[in-house]
């Protein structure tokens, strides 16, 4: 089937996509997008969190189907980086792989709660993975961002 | 002209220089090896074993090749070359042959146009197996290696003697990116690969071999490593993925999904180990005796070596005059078992460690105090004779983690209870314990193995501005390697600018990044490659090159500037490729197990608070303290951050973390059920970092990945030892040892 | 990665999906959030040749009065449940356990009527819905039916309702001058839970007037703890009372023994939180 979908502001449209493949497959695979990560595909991991409609969502657990007509911002398309350079200066950055997924939900908690305490942080990462840093530093990260 | 004389430049070593990578990561624009795309790019699938044990009477691959879209469905037949690999003994088929001896055995492979095409044909190969009882303990298997060590007197008494036995699940290494690669086939009849992977060179032999191609025709780059942690030390996809390449002519990428990663990469051995430890009255160790078992499962792997880190690092940093130690790796038919962050040394230490608590029990010592009494001390012996010729701050860094701010008192916020958001403890039944722990590890690789890395440094103007590119074929895994080259060639040549090329096998080996060496060993031969093109730098100067060095963009002495290295560099780039070693090692004696088997020895110390809800079984971590000494933090950021990660990979393995194996069938591959701690789980860490040189290592740098993961485990046990009372012998502790 | 293949439907009414549903037979599945259903297809443990995606239905999402009742469309996601002001009034437990469903990723696409016709004796919101007498509002071929909680959860990931049948809406009793409680025990924060009990107390003067209690994952459907309900029914509003009642939680369940847990340690946890659930839901202090 053909889906049309508007991706980090761009119209995007993608055709012959079966009705079975992800959001994740379709930004990866046929959209040119791999920001979004492919770590358990099974929404346990969040390294493929992306804005579905303005919410953090697993792009591995959203049909294809699911997203005609509607918006998707990826790691790719956030325009502002005060939460990206928190998370290098900080130290939050090892192998990479969840560090997508946790920059939009990072992004999406400071856009809801500007000055987060410790607990609502870690509430708030629980569906994100890491297995490099020990979430320490992301902490620091999150702490970093959330005083600029 | 006093500024001109600093020799320290802005992100060299010491500093916390940023990662390369960083600012592509966090864009999400960082190529894994997973996002890899290549015009007419195929997919390959791999059809894996679904029995522990079985002969293979047929395999019929026509039902596959009718699905529309696959290209290439190959078998053993068709692997070109040798038909087995191994990083030690080269006993793992390609695809399996005749007998298939682990469930998740790759047996055919397939590639089509699109994934699940590709998977679906191969579910269509028709595999008739007979299938055959399977060997599920290491102790029916049959040994791959036994490791003595004898020291001192085996007949030892003492006036207290404490025994246990001990047990560790199988810890799976998790990382979050899955095992990835791209072949594309090449004109000259060779193949490129670009894959995640730790070794790039192992991995080239091996493939090389299996494809029957000289190694020069199958050339390896490195691609984004979502984390490796010793899981990719071994090869996955690599072979298969070039084979379909090549029967098809097409580009192949082959990714595995998690349950498939469970699947298709080594675990951390299960150990039972058994323990006796006579000590005096007053807590002064006699004698160990031990026994470890390691379940090796069905193919080689690294086990020969995990198994002699296990046996010499058995009895932990502490200095016994009388060891019996004997240990053991067995085949069997589980899940192949090798490298995993802390390699043999994790299962020792959970077993040593309870029992150094058992016997500050019974010489009711605290538990500090006695391992303090028995630690390790500079130019003291190992179990193997080994003197330990640098720095052993054993007391020093128990003492700092007991002195350490203790953990905040219980809180009255929920989130921050055992169960946290599910509510399940509103502080009814809680009990706080604190548990310490500290174990060894040897960085590098040992036993007289031939160990170096390569480093390609080239020192070049570019617009006017001297320039250092650094080459090596040293895996980036996320440990932060990219950024100790530049720091060490910005150190050494004294300039700002550093590029540090994309790894691959166009450069000499540098082994792999792993046993907590790359840093001491890629760092050492960019540090060396540095130095002879320096060497050579000063050769051009018409003076005498004792005194000089690079600093600021210049040559200096301590009379000042001698020249600009802009005008002493020209035209000419100097580039000097140089392999490095270590100071060598020797074999451990097959009877005794003597010998000069390890090049370093590194330290951490853990205290762990916990808080736990007695009824109902309940662990929360509320706080780890850990102590590091690791010679020289030559990017402090990333040192910690190394100590943060694996003091969580420990923790996970204290709590929650086993990859479950019923009848040799893997139950829980996924992590839905495969649990690894997520933020609500990991407790704020203090850590402290000690800096005492090592005269044998670059810039007295200790490898700093392991130690951490090694004794956070049994310091979270003990502290829930001490809030429940309970024994706890096995690890991962489940809610159910703790109540009842 | 990717499931078997099959058609995908989208219809904007409920009448058509209906229709569509009926027209397809056993082999269609209906899509709400998809956090549970995705993952099951690509594990391929269900192989449908048609989705039906309910999302474009309007009329399924949101929270409305109806007399003594608030009305829970099928689609209204975990998300807009733990914000709705009528949510938080009249049914405080959903939105407290619905808050321990997942994580917030999964809780802006996950739906109350997919978790419950997902029927999964782990999730949560079945639990709920036994405690709170739910009553779901089915609509088939024939028209709508009403089928209380008791009888919706026939057995493992199954659910009363017929092919061609499609939940529309949750209808839950407003319980005001109820205390209620959810303990959910999982291992790992997200996880799934190991036991979860669900309370609902209404005390009259020092006793217990009535209690409702529901498990999580005591057997292949959640169930209500009726042997605690009846001890607990005009008892004192003690601890002492509770934990006697409570007592026999595990009382004709069936756990399972799985890679997380044993019977008898859910049988064990099943005991414990029934006591620290309806405790907190009583406003009583169980130390």
């Amino acid at each position: 089937m053909r889906i049309t979908v508007t991706v980090n502001g761009q119209q995007r449209q993608a055709d012959h996509v079966w009705a079975g493949e992800s959001l994740l497959y379709l930004l990866r695979e046929r959209l040119g997008l791999p920001g979004a990560k492919n770590a358990c595909e099974q929404g346990e991991c969040g390294s493929c969190t992306v804005y579905l409609d303005g919410e953090p969502v697993c792009a591995c657990l959203v049909a294809a189907g699911q997203v005609q007509g509607r918006s998707v911002t990826t790691v790719e398309g956030l325009a502002a980086q005060r939460v990206q350079q928190a998370f290098l200066e900080a130290g939050a950055v090892q192998c990479g792989f969840c560090t997508p997924g946790l920059i939009i939900a990072v992004h999406d908690l400071l856009a809801r709660t500007p000055r987060p305490g410790d607990a609502e942080v870690r509430e708030a990462l629980a569906g994100n993975l890491c297995r490099c840093t020990g979430y320490e530093k992301i902490l620091d990260a999150v702490r970093l961002a959330a005083s600029r | 002209m006093k500024q001109l004389l600093q020799t320290r430049v802005t992100g060299g070593v010491g500093d916390s220089a940023a990662r390369p990578d960083g600012a592509l990561k966090v864009r999400g624009e960082f190529a894994f090896a997973s996002d890899l795309w290549a015009d007419r790019m195929l997919w390959g699938a791999t059809l894996r074993s679904p029995h522990p044990h079985a002969r293979i009477l047929g395999i019929d691959i026509t039902e596959a090749l009718r699905v529309p879209g696959v290209h290439a469905v190959l078998t053993h037949e068709d692997v070109p070359g040798s038909k087995r690999y191994g990083l030690e003994i080269a006993d793992q088929p390609v695809l399996a042959i005749d007998e298939v001896r682990y469930a998740g055995e790759p047996v055919a492979i397939v590639a089509a146009d699109h994934p699940e095409t590709a998977r679906r044909a191969a579910a269509r190969i028709a595999v008739s197996y007979q299938v055959l009882p399977p060997v599920t303990e290491a102790e029916d298997g049959q040994v791959l290696r036994h490791v003595p060590i004898r020291r001192g007197d085996p007949d030892a008494t003492a006036e207290l003697v404490v025994t246990g036995e001990y047990e560790v699940g199988m810890q799976d290494q998790a990382f979050l990116g899955p095992e990835a690669g791209l072949a594309v086939p090449a004109a000259d009849g060779g193949v490129d690969l670009y894959l995640a992977t730790q070794w790039l060179h192992a991995d080239q032999r091996q493939v090389a071999a299996c494809l029957g191609l000289p190694p020069a025709l199958v050339r390896l780059t490195l691609a984004g490593v979502g984390g490796a942690f010793g899981a990719r030390e071994d090869i996955s996809m690599q072979v298969h993925a070039c084979m379909l390449a090549l029967r098809t002519g097409r580009p192949v990428k082959m990714v595995y999904g998690r349950e498939e990663s469970f699947l298709g990469h080594v675990h951390r051995h299960p150990a039972k180990l058994r323990y006796e430890h006579g000590a005096t009255r007053d807590g002064r160790l006699v004698y160990v005796k031990a026994r470890i078992m390691l379940d090796g499962g069905a193919y080689a792997s690294s086990s020969a070596a995990v198994v002699a880190n296990a046996a010499t690092l058995g009895i932990g940093p502490y200095d016994v005059p009388n060891v019996v130690m004997d240990a053991y790796v067995a085949y069997t038919n589980n899940p192949p078992c090798g490298a995993m962050r802390g390699f043999g040394a994790v299962q020792a230490c959970f077993a040593y460690e309870s029992q150094m608590d058992k016997l500050a029990a019974a010489a009711g010592l605290d538990p500090v105090e006695v391992r303090i009494r028995n630690a390790l001390r500079e130019g003291a012996r190992m179990p193997t004779g080994q003197v330990v010729d640098g720095p052993a701050p054993v007391a020093e860094l128990l003492r700092r983690v007991q002195a350490a701010p203790p953990a905040p008192p219980r809180s009255d916020d929920p989130r921050l209870l055992p169960g946290g958001v599910g509510n399940t403890t509103h502080g009814e039944g809680v009990v706080r314990g604190v548990g310490y722990a500290i174990g060894i590890k040897n960085v590098c690789f040992s036993e007289g193995f031939d160990d170096y890395a390569t480093a390609r440094v080239r020192l070049e103007l570019i617009s006017g501005e001297p320039v250092a590119f650094v080459h090596t074929a040293a895996a980036e895994v996320g440990q932060g390697l990219v950024t100790v080259q530049a720091q060490v060639a910005r150190t050494e040549l004294g300039v700002e600018r550093v590029v540090v090329a994309t790894a691959d096998t166009s450069v000499g080996s540098a082994g792999s990044s792993s046993a907590s060496r790359q840093t001491y060993m890629t760092g050492g031969a960019v540090r060396a490659a540095c130095a002879a093109v320096r060497q050579r730098l000063f050769a051009r100067l018409a003076r005498d090159p004792a005194g000089l060095w690079l600093a600021g963009g210049k040559v200096v002495s301590v009379d000042g500037v001698v020249a600009d290295l802009a005008e002493v560099l020209g035209d000419d780039p100097i580039e000097e490729t140089v392999e490095w070693r270590h100071r060598p090692t020797s074999p451990l004696d097959p009877h005794t197990g003597q010998g000069d088997a390890h090049v370093q020895y590194a330290f951490a110390a853990h205290r762990a608070t916990v808080d736990v809800d007695v009824e109902l079984g309940l662990v929360r971590v509320v706080e780890i303290a850990t102590a590091q000494d690791v010679g020289k933090a030559v990017n402090p950021q990333a040192v910690v951050g190394q100590i943060h990660g694996g003091t969580a990979q420990g923790l996970g393995l204290a709590v929650m973390e086993e990859i479950q194996v019923v009848d040799g069938m893997v139950r829980n591959p996924s992590f839905t059920d495969y649990l690894i701690p997520t933020i609500l789980d990991v407790p704020p860490m203090h850590v402290e970092v000690l800096e005492l040189a090592d005269p044998h290592a670059p810039y007295g740098l200790r490898g700093v990945g392991e130690p951490p993961a090694i004794s956070s485990t049994p310091a979270v046990v003990a502290a829930i030892r001490a809030a429940t009372g309970r024994p706890l012998t096995r690890v991962p502790v489940r809610p159910e040892h703790l109540i009842g | 990665m990717i499931p078997s293949a099959f058609d995908y439907a989208r219809p904007s009414t409920v009448q058509e999906a209906v229709r569509i549903l009926s027209e397809a037979g056993e082999d269609a599945k209906v899509l709400a959030g998809g956090q549970s259903l995705i993952p099951v297809l690509r594990l391929r443990l269900a192989a449908p040749s048609l989705l039906v995606d309910l999302g474009g239905i309007a009329e399924l999402r949101g929270v409305s009065e109806s007399g003594d009742e608030l009305v829970i469309g099928a689609m209204t996601r975990h998300a807009d449940i733990l914000r709705d002001p009528l949510v938080a009034r009249y049914a405080p437990l959903l939105a407290q356990a619905t808050a321990t469903v997942a994580d917030r990723q999964v809780r802006h696409l996950g739906t109350i009527g997919g978790s419950l016709s997902h029927a999964d004796p782990a999730g949560d919101l079945p639990s709920v819905s036994l405690a709170l007498d739910a009553v779901m509002t089915i609509a088939g071929p024939a028209g709508e039916r009403s089928v209380p909680a008791s009888e919706f959860f026939v057995d493992y990931l199954t659910t009363a309702m017929q092919p061609g049948e499609v939940l529309v809406a949750v209808r839950v009793p407003k319980r005001e001058g109820w205390g209620t409680h959810y303990e959910k025990f999982n291992r790992v924060a997200q996880a799934w839970a190991l036991v979860g009990v669900a309370a609902a107390v209404r005390r009259e003067n020092g006793s217990i007037a009535e209690a409702r209690v529901a498990l999580t994952n005591m057997g292949t459907t959640p169930l209500r703890a009726t042997a605690v309900e009846q001890a607990l029914a005009g008892a004192l509003a003690s601890a002492d009372a509770i934990a006697s009642a409570a007592a026999s939680a595990a009382e004709g369940t069936s756990p399972s023994s799985d890679v997380s847990a044993s019977a008898e340690y859910r049988t064990h946890l099943a005991k414990v939180l029934t006591r620290r659930a309806v405790a907190a839901a009583g406003g009583i202090d169980a130390a």
